[in-house]
């Protein structure tokens, strides 16, 4: 009896598992992925520096990620789905913030900060590529970090600047505050960390001392310069210089958050940044060989890698752009649209404004190929016809396989009888960076014309340069050459050069009128618009109600202009609320007037 | 074998079960309803198969073993598309905008990628069949140790528990196409909306977990004259591994191990009192913080037994008051496992270099969530408890007081800005949150004339507040989460409708277009606009306070009557999403309530309709969270309802072999009492885009044979 007891004890001892308690529970391998290793090879080190390109936003989602484009006066997103409608109505506050990209950029922010401070150990690379390869990375993060600073500073004005501060995760939340900075204090900071980028960063993506296509998307010295132009020509502007209106805008010390004296030497620091982008020589504006314009202007483009584009991106959802710009008869979305404001703003073909020009009229039609095209569309320059798409215009694209004729009357194949969302509410689609060979809307293949998304290009950098020189120096020739740059890749009349030259603009009004109307139509639907018009403070006039073509008729009741939408601006709208999450966390913020 | 002392001991069971639901008809205009429901019942099929099995050796006259095996079997037959999924199409697809099909044979849908025509999902999206297994099994080894010490024994225990999934999906989908009219000849003019895999797929997915547990207890109980004493000391743990887990870190085992001790003494019935431990220990906290010790003690006094208390015997028969407090710990905090360690993980993504045809492509790298200093969430717990029988023991009360003082509860800092750049909040042991309550059962069992009658009652009340919610404040007191229930609902404010222009005009600013007819809410900041600092509380939450449920039971002679009956209150339902909204998004989409005639329209003379002005898009606030759409919750509800008589002592059983005989009914769901009508009132917030709950009536007959 005794003996069976003790078999059966000594069986259920052997059952339960285990022989120590802290054996037991002990049971994360020590060998899983760290950070420390992360730090110690190339590859995951590498890895890291691509979580924080990562952050690099492509901005081809202009209803739900970017409002930019649809929130400005040049374009109107149809679907009250998207978040970028309740924005055009106004339904937005600080506690329900729209397109909110606050943490996001500074989660890029804190990663190339801890990037920063960790790869100088990292003895991999030092043995495989030399010290040489870790500067490289390291002014690439500290580019993509001031990057990152900017693109928050355009959207929300004043930021806090961090520096190199990593904030502990576990401090308690009185340690961890931080004001945000005037204005001007962030710009300097930025413009320094471009500087200091800059001065490591190659000209050419390069390995080892070669340039290298494998390396192509990364930071350059050009890049760098770039991003410095575009962010001294905003801190120039009215809005950021001697902007009074903004003299309730204080710091917690009661600094004001936005200049209150004018400078014009910021416009000088703007027109010389610019020119230091010209001079790297590296860059030219991208012409067709054959010289056709039209694919000149669409080559910038859809022409991948070219002399124009000084950032771009690889990776990107461009093929949900082209969708939901192509008419329904393409399987389009059908749904994004100039506004006829920014139609009006397109010049005629001798380069003139439409209400100079005697070759303009919106009264009758003219036969094109047999189609009765309105006569508001003929003889307009070249850059409407490669950036819009209007009624009777042809198009070819996505599933379509022959070109066809393009309607937007109420009940023609791309009205608004047809469906109930996918329509255009102002009669036209956006034609410009739409890329016809991507099939992957209704009933599509799933097709997609891959190529990179430009962020700087080129012709931008002309136009800064001429707009701060104008400012700051008006009459310096600069500013006419630079202005004709852009014209003349555009097919149409120079100003005081050139074939049927049009006269030199007589003041400095004049000229920046002329600048500013030149600005609207080459970057239109490249996320400028929305900024400029803010910087120039022009947004109250040139927002509200948005024009088009009378969608809900057929015939000629169709071509008058009507409302197709409003855009609602109140003076709050300058810049994006912080979030009142951010706002009830951070004790040493100020919120942003209005909100 | 008997001679051995071995008295073996089997039972097996098979119960087969087909399900056949009967769906209340839908408050739909549409036909669709009807085809799901009918489609429903002829596709969903689900058997299941119980076992169980126990065997019980007694080796010694002291020791013993006990084997146990349970488990059950199923497999189901389903469409291609989820249930769920076929619900939501219907209630995301407006009636009026598709046919079924077209005319030629063609299944129609919109262009809109995630609105579908649930007609299309139910019948022509394939089949899924699902088997299930689960098996649990268990050895018991107990020593009886009393030739030793009197009143000592050990017992052991192993178990080892095995669950199963097994999916095959043979689904598909089919072309999709929509028209605009028709042609000159009459015929459909078509567009492809959506191009179909057509054919049958295949696609398997696996799931399961297995968990091995083991105890060992030594147990002390004797009895000197008046006085009783018991000791307990118990080891266990437990190991239960994801069979097929989806990533690094739960595809560790999780493990938990402990000590109890429990000692307790009572003097002749009467004085009670008890003292536990518990010594705990967690795989999920650091190698220093892994163990917690948690005390806890109780007392007990059975006043009934009191001499002093013999004049109310007669009243009174049992009569018992008892108090317990503790600390109790709580290993299975939830939220991140093995916080104590920094994960890497492919942080916000990777990014693509390479020009002219060369690709270099980076996936991404970071830190996931960082380190911080996890430990035992504890709750410091109260009960005062009352037990009591009365009139000569036919009626029994037990009352229980009880509260529950929880912190450390385990959760994501709420107040860390986001200028930090973290990005996955840290997790604290933060959370804080009072809960308190009371419970009662009752239960009633007498004899009138011949009829057994009986009543069973239960009431709970329940409210738990939050101390602590790691949350840094909000700005307005009506804001706060501290200080209000777990669970509470906020939002906004709805005064009624816009009566006049005039009214819209001088009201506070609500985004959108905003006229007569539409919701008009209250701003209470008063800043002159509405936004989400004029959201407040409203109703009472999803979280019902107060569950309930009774029922009687009537036995006469070989009839038998039962019911339970089953109810919730102090809850409400909120009203959200697809299918409530008409016409959102330019009409596409939301199906239409049948309650859309009850509506504001210029001259409606009701200031309350169920709709306010119906508006194509969603231009306003008239759908925002608020009070306007929050509904009563609380139901009461005939749970089960049986009834049968039992045949015995027949002799046309005895001629069947049958000791004896009996029918039944039972209905369950059958009655609902509940101001919601709009769906299910069970299924709680939402649209009721759910398979509802079913009404079922099942008649049987059992046999018992001799």
């Amino acid at each position: 009896m005794k003996r069976s007891n003790f078999i059966y004890i000594v069986i259920i001892c052997s059952l339960v598992p285990g022989t120590g308690c802290k054996k037991f529970l002990d049971q994360v391998p020590e060998d899983r992925i760290k950070i420390e290793e992360v730090f110690r090879k190339k590859r995951p080190t590498e890895e890291y520096l691509a979580n924080i390109y990562s952050y690099v936003n492509d901005e081809a989602n202009v209803w739900g990620d970017w409002p930019w484009v649809g929130n400005a006066d040049e374009a109107d997103i149809t679907w009250s789905k998207y978040p970028i409608y309740d924005l055009n109505i106004g339904n937005m506050a600080a506690g329900s913030v729209l397109f909110d990209k606050w943490g996001h950029f500074y989660n890029g922010i804190r990663s190339a900060t801890y990037f920063m401070q960790h790869i100088d150990n990292n003895v991999e690379i030092r043995a495989l590529d030399g010290q040489q390869r870790i500067d490289q990375y390291k002014a690439e993060a500290r580019c993509l970090r001031a990057y990152f600073y900017f693109l928050l500073m355009r959207q929300y004005g004043p930021v806090a600047i961090l520096g190199d501060t990593l904030i502990d995760p576990g401090a308690p939340a009185q340690d961890i505050q931080f004001p945000r900075s005037p204005f001007d204090v962030c710009v300097d900071y930025v413009v320094s960390e471009l500087d200091k980028a800059a001065a490591e960063l190659p000209l050419l993506p390069t390995a080892n001392g070669q340039v290298s296509d494998l390396e192509y998307g990364r930071m350059t010295k050009g890049i760098a310069l770039a991003i410095k132009s575009r962010l001294l020509l905003y801190a120039a502007s009215p809005l950021y210089n001697g902007n009074t209106e903004m003299a309730t805008f204080k710091n917690i010390d009661g600094a004001p958050m936005i200049s209150q004296t004018y400078d014009a030497q910021k416009w000088k620091r703007a027109a010389d940044a610019a020119k230091a982008v010209i001079d790297l020589n590296l860059y030219s504006l991208y012409k067709d060989p054959g010289g056709d314009v039209i694919k000149s202007l669409q080559g910038v483009f859809l022409n991948a890698w070219n002399s124009e584009q000084i950032f771009v991106r690889k990776a990107n959802r461009l093929y949900e752009w082209d969708t939901h710009c192509m008419p329904r008869q393409a399987g389009g979305w059908c749904g994004i649209g100039p506004t006829q404001e920014q139609v009006d703003a397109y010049f005629m073909k001798d380069g003139l404004p439409i209400n100079e020009s005697p070759l303009y009229s919106e009264t009758g039609f003219t036969d094109v190929n047999g189609v009765q095209v309105f006569n508001m569309y003929i003889n307009r320059e070249p850059r409407f016809y490669t950036d819009v798409t209007y009624q009777n215009s042809t198009f070819q694209g996505g599933n379509m396989s022959a070109p066809a004729t393009i309607s937007f009357f109420v009940s023609g194949p791309n009205g608004k009888n047809g469906h109930p969302t996918d329509y255009t509410r102002t009669g036209y689609l956006i034609r410009k960076n739409v890329g016809t060979q991507t099939n992957s809307g209704s009933g599509g293949n799933g097709r997609r014309q891959e190529r990179p998304i430009i962020l700087f290009r080129l012709a931008e950098i002309y136009l800064n340069y001429a707009e701060a020189l104008n400012e700051y120096d008006p009459g310096n020739p600069d500013i006419l050459t630079y202005l004709n740059l852009i014209r003349e890749r555009a097919g149409i009349p120079q100003y005081g050069t050139g074939p049927d030259a049009l006269p030199v603009p007589a003041s400095q009004e004049e000229m920046r009128e002329k600048i500013r109307a030149e600005r609207r139509i080459e970057l239109a639907y490249e996320g400028h618009r929305w900024f400029d018009i803010r910087r120039w403070k022009i947004a109250p006039q040139v927002m509200g109600q948005m024009h088009g073509m009378d969608v809900n008729r057929d015939g000629n009741d169709f071509y008058k202009r009507v409302v197709a939408s409003t855009h609602l601006f109140r003076p709050a709208y300058y810049w994006f609320p912080i979030s009142q999450y951010e706002m009830d966390r951070s004790r040493l913020f100020v919120q942003n007037p209005g909100w | 074998m008997k001679r051995n002392g071995v008295q073996p001991f089997r039972t097996m069971e098979q119960v087969g079960q087909l399900v056949l639901p009967f769906v209340k008809p839908f408050h739909f205009f549409t036909q669709l309803s009807r085809h799901i429901t009918e489609a429903i019942n002829a596709q969903v099929k689900f058997t299941r198969y119980n076992f169980t099995a126990n065997l019980n050796l007694r080796l010694t006259k002291t020791t013993k073993i006990d084997f146990g095996a349970s488990g059950w079997i199923s497999n189901g037959n389903f469409p291609g598309a989820s249930a769920g999924s076929i619900w939501d199409a219907a209630y995301k697809l407006p009636p009026v905008v598709l046919p079924v099909k077209y005319t030629n044979g063609l299944f129609s849908k919109l262009r809109t990628g995630d609105i579908n025509n649930p007609y299309t999902l139910l019948t022509q999206s394939g089949y899924v069949t699902e088997f299930r297994s689960q098996l649990w099994s268990n050895i018991r080894l107990t020593q009886d140790l009393d030739f030793w010490v009197k009143g000592l024994s050990i017992t052991g225990m192993f178990s080892f528990d095995n669950y199963n999934t097994h999916n095959i999906s043979r689904t598909k989908s089919v072309d999709g196409y929509l028209a605009s009219g028709r042609d000159a000849n009459g015929e459909l003019i078509l567009e492809q909306t959506q191009v179909g895999t057509n054919f049958l797929g295949y696609s398997r997915s696996n799931g399961g977990t297995r968990q091995f547990y083991a105890e060992a207890a030594i147990n002390y109980r004797r009895t000197f004259g008046d006085h009783e004493v018991t000791g307990l000391l118990l080891y266990n743990q437990s190991d239960r591994q994801d069979a097929f887990a989806g990533d690094f870190v739960s595809s560790i085992p999780f493990r938990y191990i402990g000590l109890a001790g429990r000692v307790t003494y009572a003097y002749n019935d009467k004085y009670l009192a008890e003292a536990n431990f518990g010594y705990n220990g967690s795989e999920t906290f650091a190698p220093s913080k892994r163990f917690g010790f948690f005390p806890s003690f109780g007392v007990g006094w059975v006043a009934s037994r009191e001499r002093f208390f013999d004049p109310l015997a007669d009243a009174i028969q049992f009569l018992k008051v008892r108090f317990s407090y503790g600390l109790v710990g709580n290993g299975n905090i939830g939220g991140r496992r093995f916080a104590y360690i920094s994960t890497v993980g492919g942080g916000n993504g990777g990014y693509s270099f390479g020009a002219n045809g060369a690709n270099n492509n980076f996936n991404g790298v970071d830190i996931d969530q960082y380190a911080v200093d996890v430990t035992w969430e504890k709750a410091k717990k109260a009960n005062l408890g009352l037990e009591l029988r009365t009139l000569k023991d036919q009626v029994s009360l037990t009352v229980d007081v009880f509260s529950e003082h929880r912190t450390g509860i385990f959760r994501t800092r709420g107040d860390v800005p986001n200028y930090t750049g973290i990005r996955n909040r840290p997790w604290a042991n933060l959370g804080e949150i009072y809960n308190k309550g009371i419970d009662a059962t009752g239960e009633v069992n007498t004899k009138i004339g011949k009829v057994y009658v009986g009543f069973r009652g239960n009431f709970t009340w329940n409210r738990a507040i939050i101390l602590n919610d790691a949350n840094a404040p909000w700005p307005y007191p009506w804001q706060q989460r501290i200080g209000r229930k777990y669970g509470q609902r906020f939002g906004y404010i709805a005064l009624g409708l816009f009566q006049s222009k005039d009214e819209v005009l001088s009201s506070p600013y609500q985004a959108g277009t905003n006229t007569v007819g539409d919701i008009r809410y209250k701003d209470l900041n008063g800043d002159g606009k509405i936004d989400v600092y004029d959201q407040a509380p409203i109703g009472y939450g999803s979280i019902p306070e107060v569950v309930y449920g009774f029922g009687p039971t009537f036995n006469y002679k070989g009839w038998s009557l039962a019911a339970w009956f089953k109810g919730i209150s102090n809850v409400d339902i909120h009203l959200n999403g697809d299918g409530l909204q008409p016409f959102s998004q330019g009409g596409e989409r939301g199906n239409l309530l049948a309650e859309i005639t009850d509506r504001w329209y210029p001259g409606n003379p009701n200031p309350r309709p169920f709709y306010p002005r119906l508006t194509y898009g969603n231009d306003n606030m008239n759908y925002v969270g608020s009070s306007w759409w929050v509904r009563n919750g609380a139901f009461l509800r005939l749970q089960t309802l049986q009834f049968g008589y039992t045949f015995s002592d027949k002799r046309w059983l005895k001629k069947m072999g049958l000791s004896n005989l009996n029918l039944y009914f039972i209905g369950n769901n059958l009655i609902t009492f509940s101001e919601f009508k709009l769906w299910d009132v069970e299924l709680g917030d939402g649209r009721g885009a759910q398979y509802p709950l079913t009404k079922t009536y099942n008649f049987g007959a059992k046999f018992s044979f001799r």
